[in-house]
């Protein structure tokens, strides 16, 4: 059966949309928790001009109130606008998420390398490491954050140490298979040096998962900043943040819900676009892993 | 008469003597080289023939130093290049020598260029490393070299990437990028294996070509008696570690002395069969019976002995020496008689 020109057309799911919805049909987590994050992202940075109040004014008159007009979500035990804080609130998550996932991805991506390519350190370094994902993650921060001074830089680095193992693992297991390719080969054959060779041949094919794993990272890190929080062992009291809120809210939560609720949405609809992200990443980066999922 | 009287008359560019290269493992010592010699002349291609695991591969990575140390061992000879031993030279040195000097083709094109670089860039890195180039000439190099093996568009083609290329093309990439610093010696490892018989014999036609215009040395390794016969000059048979047989192409083709290269020229396919012949009335191709020895410790005796129709019982007590029958026919049997 021979098939006419417009048959065959007709076949191809994207002909004659719009490239933009063809993207969107093709990745559509991708594009969903993209948006999301975007609009996140946005509110918290633009916080300092869309909030109504001050996020730190105490107007103990105004003390729990219910959601109304003047106060969208309400008030919390201290007079303070609890829609103002969490716009404030997803200034910390965002700086948290960002910078956990640069760190932690960025260290463990030295020390992997120096795992895959030398097997003295390669038993050495996987052995602690070994050692630091044999203690639960959010017990290692609260030490960490025992033994720092707490300020947002501090949170930063004690959740970003429990996650470098994870990184250092994915980045040996990529260089054990990257440098026995045979480009990494021909490059040796021809008098390439060996930091040239990690520089241009390994890293940049080791890239895509990085960059999945990273957003994860980042998804992991928004929600250890609220744990964290929540247990006091986080972001400074004075700092508002979704955790710190919700740990306010704990003791008046049958009086006022509205102050564990609304920070508790903004942090799950954080927490699930970058994951929608994270995922629709790995299925638009690596095909032939989201093809066998 | 002794090849090293030889190859001093004859201006060898590369001599290898007594090659031994050993993987030393928890299970013992592999052979996997052991005392191999042969001359590389200037402006020769040299095969070397042998069926998989026979040594062919790590003799050419050897002289290189491309193979990992431990697990393998250098357990004695010379690999020299105009006269120095290239084994005495440290990692600094020898990475002077790696693209610039001697250069390598590897097997799988497909496989053998970054996916991530685009072909222009991978083969201006070679430039880059020894000539100290900038970035524009070294693009125009790679054009250029594009263009002289035969890429149709080499300015369009340098910037595109390895999967844009088909598995000719890449291999053609390959071969712009071993000899973009016109290298002295090309050692090609099985350069046209993965490619069709087409594409192989374009493959072939164009390193010849080259070879005449860069005045380069090749080293042909392959298992395709066919290539060798169109390439080489010369034609060294390995067998198990060890060289069995050396000739002249021609003599070797027209008067093998060895048993195991009577055995694979046997074993070759031959076009010459009457047309109409039905399959059935075709002769069947003779195979070489049973299996290369495992190279797992030291073998006693001819290490082809064992698969050897000619074999008598001194060729499982002691190994053969290396004899010249004259005209550069070397070979490694007690039986063989003389030519």
């Amino acid at each position: 059966m021979a098939l006419t020109l417009a048959q065959i057309e007709s076949r191809v799911d994207t002909a004659g949309r719009h490239p933009w919805w063809s993207f969107l049909w093709r990745h559509p987590l991708l594009v969903i928790g993209g948006v999301l994050l975007v609009i996140m992202a946005l509110v918290a940075l633009a916080a300092p001009w869309i909030a109504p109040y001050s996020p730190i004014d105490m107007k103990v008159m105004q003390r729990l109130q219910a959601p109304s007009a003047a106060h969208l979500f309400g008030t919390d035990a201290m007079g303070r606008d609890v829609f103002s804080r969490v716009l404030w609130g997803g200034r910390v998550s965002l700086i948290v998420g960002i910078s956990v996932s640069l760190l932690a991805t960025s260290i463990g991506v030295l020390i992997g390398m120096v795992a895959g390519f030398s097997r003295m350190a390669d038993a050495l370094i996987m052995r602690v490491m070994d050692g630091m994902m044999a203690i639960p993650g959010i017990l290692l921060a609260v030490a960490l954050m025992a033994l720092l001074r707490a300020s947002i830089e501090t949170v930063v680095i004690a959740i970003a140490v429990p996650e470098i193992p994870r990184v250092v693992r994915l980045v040996r297991s990529l260089v054990l298979v990257i440098r026995e390719q045979p480009y990494v080969q021909a490059a040796e054959a021809i008098g390439t040096r060996f930091h040239w060779i990690l520089l241009r041949h390994v890293l940049p094919n080791a890239v895509t998962p990085l960059i999945v794993q990273g957003t994860f990272i980042s998804a992991s890190a928004v929600l250890f900043e609220a744990y964290l929080s929540f247990l006091g062992a986080g972001t400074p009291p004075e700092i508002p943040s979704w955790g710190n809120m919700m740990a306010e809210g704990r003791a008046v939560v049958q009086l006022a819900f509205n102050i564990i609720l609304f920070p508790g949405i903004f942090l799950g609809l954080t927490v699930l676009s970058i994951n929608l992200l994270g995922d629709g990443l790995r299925d638009m980066l690596d095909p032939k892993i989201a093809r066998r999922l | 008469m002794n090849a090293v009287t030889n190859s001093a008359a004859r201006d060898a560019i590369l001599e290898i003597d007594d090659l031994k290269v050993w993987f030393a493992n928890r299970d013992g010592i592999t052979r996997a080289v052991d005392g191999v010699s042969f001359d590389l002349l200037r402006g020769e291609t040299l095969g070397i023939v042998g069926e998989s695991g026979c040594g062919k591969s790590v003799t050419a990575m050897t002289m290189l130093q491309l193979i990992p140390s431990p697990p393998s061992v250098i357990a004695g000879g010379a690999i020299r290049y105009n006269g120095a031993d290239l084994l005495q030279f440290d990692e600094a040195r020898m990475r002077t020598i790696r693209g610039n000097e001697i250069s390598m083709i590897f097997q799988d094109p497909m496989t053998s260029l970054n996916p991530v670089l685009t072909v222009g860039e991978q083969i201006a890195e070679t430039a880059v490393l020894h000539q100290r180039l900038g970035r524009r000439p070294a693009r125009e190099l790679a054009v250029e070299m594009l263009h002289k093996v035969n890429i149709p568009e080499p300015r369009r083609r340098a910037d595109e990437y390895p999967h844009q290329f088909s598995g000719g093309m890449r291999q053609r990439a390959m071969i712009a990028a071993a000899l973009a610093c016109n290298p002295k010696v090309l050692i090609a490892d099985e350069p046209t294996t993965a490619l069709d018989v087409t594409i192989q014999a374009q493959i072939i036609e164009l390193m010849l070509n080259l070879k005449g215009e860069f005045g380069t040395s090749i080293i042909m390794i392959t298992h395709d008696l066919g290539v060798v016969a169109e390439t080489c000059a010369r034609v060294v048979v390995m067998y198990a570690g060890r060289k069995v047989e050396e000739a002249a192409a021609g003599e070797l083709f027209s008067a093998p002395l060895h048993p195991y290269t009577q055995g694979l020229l046997l074993a070759t396919p031959r076009l010459e069969t009457a047309p109409g012949t039905r399959r059935a009335d075709r002769p069947r191709l003779a195979e070489i019976p049973g299996m290369v020895p495992a190279l797992k410790g030291e073998l006693k005796g001819c290490s082809f002995a064992p698969r050897c129709h000619k074999a008598t019982a001194i060729c499982r007590e002691s190994a053969p020496t290396i004899e010249d029958r004259g005209n550069g026919h070397i070979v490694s049997c007690f039986n063989c008689g003389s030519a």
